[in-house]
């Protein structure tokens, strides 16, 4: 009996009520699956092919009447299912180093400034490196507004205090001041390796 | 028919299945997920008393429908080489620990698989 048609008789107990077809199906699907995908979608590594056969069974099982055996058989509608999900994660995939790759100019640009010169002639659009990665680079308001008057080439100690609601005539508001600074050097220094990987 | 003695490439791959197969309602292997986070002390294959391997058979069966438990029951133990028995009660004890917890609109992977596990009765 040819793959296609031991599926098609899977599907068929599937439909039937059976249980234990759903396992007979990833014994029997899986693998070919994959195969499929090595043949038709090369650019994808080993394991999104992997994820993306799992996938295509889960899909299928969740719904197994979509599925009509006496117009296509079960191997085809996987397939097409497979490939379908491949093209979206390989143009999600490029969309995703596009962006990356636009974003990690700015980033690099900023990063290598000195801390304590403002040069506006070549000023860092500050926005668009937070509309980018402000997620991942602050995790409330004030740490948002402090990235953004660092990344506007800010100077003046009481600005950050004001910022980050601290006394900036305290003894310890230029301390403090540092710290934080310090910490989303780091973090933009972090984001700049992810970005050169 | 699929032959229930994979070889080990076969189990390997299906290993890596089950992570996502656990995200699903269907399958077992969301059950299976939530007996291991409430209970990481108790070895499933154990209280099967099967084979580890056998475990991924299990996890990848559709779960047993409610109004016709006792037959889907039979057909996966017999599937999967488990005493029907013991699986009957196994699942029982989680489907009803998964309800209370959807009940209660808590996390299902929670302590209350604890009752439910001395409770017998129909899911």
């Amino acid at each position: 009996m040819g793959l296609a048609e031991e599926l098609d008789l899977i599907h068929r107990r599937l439909l039937t009520g059976s249980r234990v077809a759903a396992r007979d199906l990833f014994l029997t699907a899986l693998s070919p699956l994959k195969g499929h995908l090595a043949k038709t979608q090369a650019a994808l590594d080993e394991e999104t092919r992997h994820d993306l056969a799992t996938d295509a069974l889960l899909i299928y099982l969740e719904q197994p009447v979509r599925c009509d055996v006496d117009t296509s058989s079960l191997w085809t509608y996987l397939c097409l299912v497979a490939s379908r999900n491949a093209t979206d994660a390989f143009r999600k995939k490029v969309r995703h180093h596009r962006l990356l790759a636009e974003s990690a100019d700015l980033v690099e640009e900023w990063s290598g400034r000195a801390n304590n010169v403002r040069r506006t002639e070549d000023a860092i659009d500050a926005r668009q490196i937070l509309e980018q990665h402000g997620e991942r680079l602050t995790t409330n308001e004030t740490e948002a507004r402090l990235l953004q008057l660092m990344l506007e080439g800010e100077k003046s100690t009481d600005a950050f205090a004001g910022v980050l609601g601290l006394d900036p005539s305290a003894d310890d508001t230029v301390t403090l001041v540092k710290q934080a600074k310090d910490r989303m050097r780091l973090r933009l220094r972090r984001l700049r390796g992810e970005l050169e990987l | 028919m699929a032959n229930l003695n994979s070889d080990m490439d076969d189990l390997g791959d299906l290993r890596q299945v089950l992570t996502r197969a656990a995200r699903t309602d269907f399958l077992i292997a969301r059950l299976l997920q939530i007996w291991s986070r409430a209970c990481p002390t108790e070895n499933i294959a154990d209280v099967l008393d099967c084979p580890e391997q056998r475990l991924v058979d299990l996890a990848l069966c559709l779960r047993p429908r409610v109004d016709h438990w006792e037959s889907d029951i039979s057909e996966i133990a017999t599937a999967c080489e488990i005493e029907s028995d013991r699986l009957d009660a196994f699942l029982k004890k989680v489907v009803i620990a998964e309800r209370l917890a959807l009940a209660h609109e808590t996390d299902a992977d929670g302590g209350r698989l604890l009752a439910a596990r001395d409770r017998q009765d129909e899911p």
